[in-house]
């Protein structure tokens, strides 16, 4: 379960977050709905530990993955590559069992033919989608997703949130999207609305 | 490391190869400049290097050149009273040897054939052979040639004017005696040397083995390493063999010009790779931030980039000191001269200041804003 409390953050003299409490349990996909400039992004850093907040405290049970958008693939690294690199990056050894996981997850967002592509031959929608299966390849309890479908026309904004629906029923993961595209909040289990840095009532 | 390093390499081998062969262009001229400052070294004192001696005596106020110094040529006894193991007297005088309508310039060097070493050592020390044997070829009479003067036309038997002298002496061998002012030397019974100057009973100088004592110096310094007025000898001055060779004129300018060439090089060297890694690592700074918002150690970055300012430094110095000994081949015969001790020091020293050139790239590394993966500053 990510769990937010009483979240404030100021740039300087201007606060841009106002005592935000906001939970995610394990199992459940929840949307977090803002105009730019409404905070989103701010609080998903907060809640994935890159911002430190001017008080109030984060809690999680391990280290959240982000769900980056598809220009943040490593251009150097093969779309196989980009998900076994955080492996590297958590300083373990990159093993047979990791290739073969990785190709599962590949396979299963439909990217299984594509794994030894870069970057720069992908479309947008295979970039998100690789995005989302390198967060899925941590198996990280938490997933942090920043305008996932903001790239991508509705058919693969759907794909890709059908896949956050899924790691989050199929595997228990709490998973915390910010956005401002409604087009797919049907696939969400619920909707906080977050306005001028305070969260407003829950749709449903 | 290896992970991200070897696989940007590989992906953006192009880019790496151009900087891999810009570092070599820039090695390549560290390393021709290195084997010009050793090989011109080398050919303006080698000669001084071959003669067996730990210090040299001159004629004081001569600023320690040989062709200038002037000494009595019985000053033998008085310099092993003050110290010296041995002290062997040798004229010197750069001349030309004219055969036919050819002329050689040479170091002329008046060695004592026979009876003139003080010190009770055997009077023909050896030169260009090993200590204590006399050079294969050479009877102590005519002329001895170092090997390159073979180069300009000369060989054994053959018979040659000195000038100026007008002496006319044969060519009894080859050996490697050295060079001198960028000409070969030849020795001659010091005894016809002194014919040839018309000055009897006169030295250029003194080569001693061990140390003579030092006017004005005390305690250690009276045993090795001082260097002066010799006691007790009025007129002479003791210099180290190393002193009296950075003292030849010839040597000190040129070694002293390509050495300031080098060191411009060396400081643009590492400018110019320390600019490039550094755009290098702008144009990568969203794949750092990336890397970092996904968990990346600090060290992790590091290692990685210095993985490839190395690689990279490690291909382009190594393809360079290739072309550089392969260059040696096609220059002149003594005037470059590059050894791998040479050339793995200059590596050393590039690769070393090249990193300290991309200490900047390595401070924006580890400065980058993982708040850059979300693809806007929040």
């Amino acid at each position: 379960m990510l769990a937010l409390t009483a979240i404030t953050h100021a740039y300087g003299a201007v606060e841009v977050l106002h005592g935000v409490d906001l939970t995610v349990p394990g199992g459940e996909l929840v949307a977090l709905l803002g105009p730019s400039g409404s905070g989103k992004t701010t609080l998903l850093a907060i809640a994935g530990g890159l911002l430190s907040p001017t008080s109030g405290t984060v809690s999680t049970p391990g280290r959240p993955a982000f769900v980056l958008q598809g220009g943040a693939l490593i251009p150097y690294l093969t779309v196989a590559e980009n998900l076994l690199v955080r492996r590297v990056v958590a300083g373990a050894r990159i093993t047979a069992a990791d290739r073969t996981r990785a190709g599962e997850i590949l396979d299963a967002v439909d990217l299984g033919k594509l794994a030894d592509r870069h970057p720069a031959q992908l479309s947008g929608g295979e970039k998100q989608r690789t995005c989302v299966a390198q967060a899925l390849f941590t198996g990280a309890p938490v997933l942090l997703a920043d305008e996932p479908t903001s790239a991508l026309d509705r058919e693969r904004g759907r794909a890709v949130m059908e896949l956050l629906r899924r790691q989050a029923h199929e595997h228990g993961a709490a998973v915390l999207i910010a956005t401002h595209d409604e087009r797919s909040l049907d696939l969400v289990d619920r909707v906080e609305r977050i306005d001028d840095g305070a969260l407003l009532v829950a749709a449903h | 490391m290896w992970f991200l390093a070897w696989r940007e390499i590989r992906h953006s081998r192009v880019r790496f190869g151009l900087l891999a062969t810009l570092v070599a262009l820039v090695a390549y001229l560290v390393f021709v400049m290195t084997g010009l400052a050793v090989g011109l070294g080398e050919a303006s004192v080698s000669g001084l290097r071959h003669l067996p001696a730990d210090q040299l005596v001159f004629a004081s106020n001569v600023q320690r050149s040989l062709d200038r110094s002037d000494l009595p040529g019985d000053l033998g006894t008085r310099l092993t009273a003050a110290g010296a193991r041995t002290a062997t007297p040798v004229g010197f005088s750069m001349a030309n040897l004219a055969a036919g309508e050819d002329v050689v310039s040479v170091g002329l060097l008046g060695w004592p054939t026979t009876g003139s070493t003080a010190g009770g050592q055997p009077s023909t020390p050896a030169p260009g052979g090993a200590a204590g044997r006399a050079a294969p070829g050479w009877d102590g009479t005519g002329l001895l040639l170092d090997r390159s003067a073979a180069d300009k036309g000369l060989r054994v038997g053959q018979t040659v004017r000195v000038q100026p002298g007008g002496v006319e002496l044969t060519v009894s061998g080859f050996a490697d005696l050295g060079t001198y002012s960028h000409t070969p030397m030849a020795y001659v019974p010091l005894t016809t040397w002194q014919q040839i100057r018309r000055t009897p009973d006169r030295v250029s100088a003194y080569l001693i083995e061990g140390h003579v004592g030092i006017e004005g110096a005390t305690g250690k310094k009276d045993v090795a390493g001082a260097e002066g007025k010799v006691r007790g000898v009025p007129g002479a001055e003791a210099v180290d063999l190393d002193t009296a060779i950075t003292s030849v004129p010839s040597y000190a300018a040129e070694t002293g010009t390509v050495n300031l060439i080098r060191s411009f090089l060396y400081a643009g060297a590492a400018l110019l790779i320390g600019t490039v890694f550094w755009i290098l690592t702008l144009q990568k700074e969203g794949s750092l931030a990336v890397l970092r918002a996904t968990g990346a150690r600090r060290g992790l970055l590091l290692g990685s980039y210095l993985m490839e300012v190395l690689v990279t430094l490690g291909a382009g110095v190594a393809v360079s000191a290739g072309a550089a000994f392969a260059s040696a081949a096609l220059l002149p015969a003594g005037v470059f001269l590059l050894t791998v001790g040479d050339t793995l020091g200059a590596a050393a020293l590039l690769t070393v200041l090249a990193l300290l050139g991309s200490l900047v790239s390595m401070r924006r590394l580890l400065t980058v804003d993982p708040l850059l993966s979300l693809g806007r500053s929040v």
